[in-house]
């Protein structure tokens, strides 16, 4: 009797303890929900996204102990993990394959930069310089950074050691095409960008780099989207130079412009994740991310198809603006490149979203949906109640490490938030089937 | 009745779920590992926390000291200068289901190896 009773004990102990944390269903549909209330699922989401934070925490700080790296040259400087999420809102370290929903960027600490120097020099620096967002979380391979007024000649210096590695390597037989078609390539990203220079700065949230991928043939051909044959990859970094002397009554952007324009001006509704208020410690939004692609006119698309990805824009937040945005007549939808098939066309229907730019040129038939940029706003408004969660978990975990005592190596420093942008305009987290178009990096402060 | 049923139903359940992964959380501590499968489909497996712990901070802490190591003995050509390395990490977990088919999931993890600032060199 006694150990029936234990059973039914143990029973229902183990069955309470079988529910998986999800998030609100919300967060992963087209849906425009903002209400993220105190609830028994969030208060359970909580928990599950704090083990998860805590093991890795634990893990890193059994990988310190070990002083794997004592008295060495080289050091473990970081560590990235991510997070997901599957259709059902289950959240989950990622493994395998798949999108990521937050990145994780563990840095080591300056204390225990510091106890390492010692250890290997017999001093340590009184300052250890932090990293910014781009040199944490640039991907790894040769980057090739140019602006508007990078010369030819400079362009050459910067390939010339990528393409003779190419050649050496054995991965291009052709290496003064290959010279030849990066050098095309980037003139025609120039020419691209080049009135971004001369665009006065009407919004706080404005341009700051564009991020290309070219791909290469063993024939020295360049692909701007990865093509069967392609592997080597090459990243193409263009930088805005923030002109002073502009006579701003009479610039006259370009579509593409505009269409960056729209989107940078309904960034303000992130402002509270970038500016929080003074002094509060917390995860400051540092840059947004979108990926971009190119409609078959011709024109700047945000691409919500993996293969049509080219590159990403960057936009970052700055103090001061120009006044004048009124002048400018932009445009009440944002294109965004997906692909033409019987949900999504049903979906237009249903939202009554303009279409055009049907290519079917490449065995895929995708085309360009006018989403609704009051429904993008809306959508930017949920991503800040979603962005608050996994930036203020994080925070908590962080404090009750520190309020152990014990000697910390390293701290969650940077967050990576993935997004994806619905062909209406909503937005919702991503899950581990689906791609994300906006992504959102956040540094500590 | 009803009640001690189910509870020693869910007892016994609980008690063969204890491998190394399920596909439903035995206490809340486990970890959920998500990933795509072959078919593209995504797949959730939960490993208890200790486990998970216990194996990635085991590999890391090897693959750490390997890496330092080989990279303190390096000695790179004078036209370059190595900045950081980084290494992609898979540890693999094998999931048995029933000894029908095993399963693989590999929680994925970056590592960045840097040269440790000598504080003597301005």
């Amino acid at each position: 009797m006694k150990i029936k009773n234990l059973l039914v004990m143990m029973g229902l102990i183990f069955s309470f303890q079988a529910i998986s944390a999800t998030v609100p269903q919300s967060w992963i549909n087209d849906s425009d929900d903002i209400s993220i209330e105190k609830s028994e699922q969030m208060s359970e989401l909580e928990t599950a996204y704090d083990n998860i934070l805590e093991t890795k925490g634990d893990m890193l700080d059994d990988v310190a102990k070990g002083r794997s790296d004592q008295r060495r040259r080289w050091y473990l400087q970081s560590i990235a993990s991510e997070l997901t999420i599957e259709k059902k809102g289950t959240i989950g370290v990622l493994g395998l394959k798949g999108e990521s929903v937050v990145g994780v960027i563990w840095q080591r600490t300056p204390e225990s930069v510091q106890k390492l120097q010692k250890e290997l020099y017999g001093t340590s620096s009184p300052v250890i310089a932090e990293k910014s967002v781009d040199e944490e979380t640039e991907g790894n391979g040769d980057v090739v950074k140019i602006n508007s007024e990078t010369t030819k000649s400079e362009m050459e210096r910067q390939i010339g050691p990528i393409v003779e590695a190419t050649f050496v390597a054995g991965k291009v037989k052709d290496k003064s095409k290959l010279r030849e078609k990066l050098l095309s390539k980037l003139a025609e990203y120039q020419t691209l960008l080049k009135d971004l220079d001369n665009a006065p700065q009407y919004t706080p949230w404005w341009i700051y780099k564009f991020q290309f991928q070219l791909n290469i043939e063993a024939s020295g051909a360049v692909h701007a989207i990865a093509e069967v044959g392609t592997e080597v990859r090459l990243r193409v970094e263009w930088y805005r130079i923030q002109k002073k002397s502009q006579d701003k009554g009479i610039f006259s952007p370009s579509e593409n412009v505009k269409v960056l324009m729209a989107m940078a001006s309904d960034f303000s509704q992130m402002d509270e994740l970038a500016l929080g208020r003074n002094g509060d410690k917390r995860f400051a939004l540092d840059t947004i991310k979108v990926a971009l692609g190119m409609s078959a006119k011709g024109k700047i698309v945000v691409a919500t198809v993996k293969g049509k990805v080219f590159g990403g824009v960057f936009f970052k937040r700055q103090k001061t603006v120009d006044k004048g945005l009124d002048t400018i007549d932009l445009p009440e939808t944002l294109p965004i490149l997906g692909e033409l098939n019987a949900e999504n066309l049903k979906y237009a229907k249903a939202n009554n979203l303009k279409m055009d730019s049907i290519d079917k040129s490449a065995g895929i038939t995708e085309a360009v949906y006018y989403a609704n940029r009051d429904k993008f706003r809306k959508g930017l408004k949920k991503a800040v109640k979603m962005a608050n969660f996994w930036t203020r978990g994080a925070l908590k975990r962080q404090d009750k490490r520190r309020a152990r005592g014990k000697e910390i190596h390293f701290d969650l420093n940077v967050i990576e938030m993935e997004l994806e942008l619905y062909l209406g305009g909503g937005i919702g987290a991503v899950t581990v089937e689906g791609i994300a178009e906006v992504e959102l990096f956040f540094v500590r402060k | 009745m009803f009640i001690k049923r189910w509870g020693v139903l869910a007892a016994l359940l609980a008690l063969i779920g204890c491998h190394p992964g399920h596909d439903s959380p035995t206490s809340s501590t486990d970890l959920p590992i998500i990933g795509l499968g072959e078919d593209g489909k995504a797949i959730v497996r939960y490993v208890p926390r200790g486990k998970h712990l216990q194996k990635m901070s085991g590999v890391l802490s090897e693959i750490s000291e390997k890496s330092t190591k080989s990279l303190d003995r390096f000695e790179f050509d004078e036209g370059f200068k190595l900045t950081r390395v980084s290494v992609g990490l898979q540890v693999v977990f094998e999931f048995d289901v029933f000894d029908i088919y095993v399963m693989e999931l590999k929680p994925a993890v970056d590592l960045r190896f840097e040269p440790l600032p000598n504080p003597n060199k301005v």
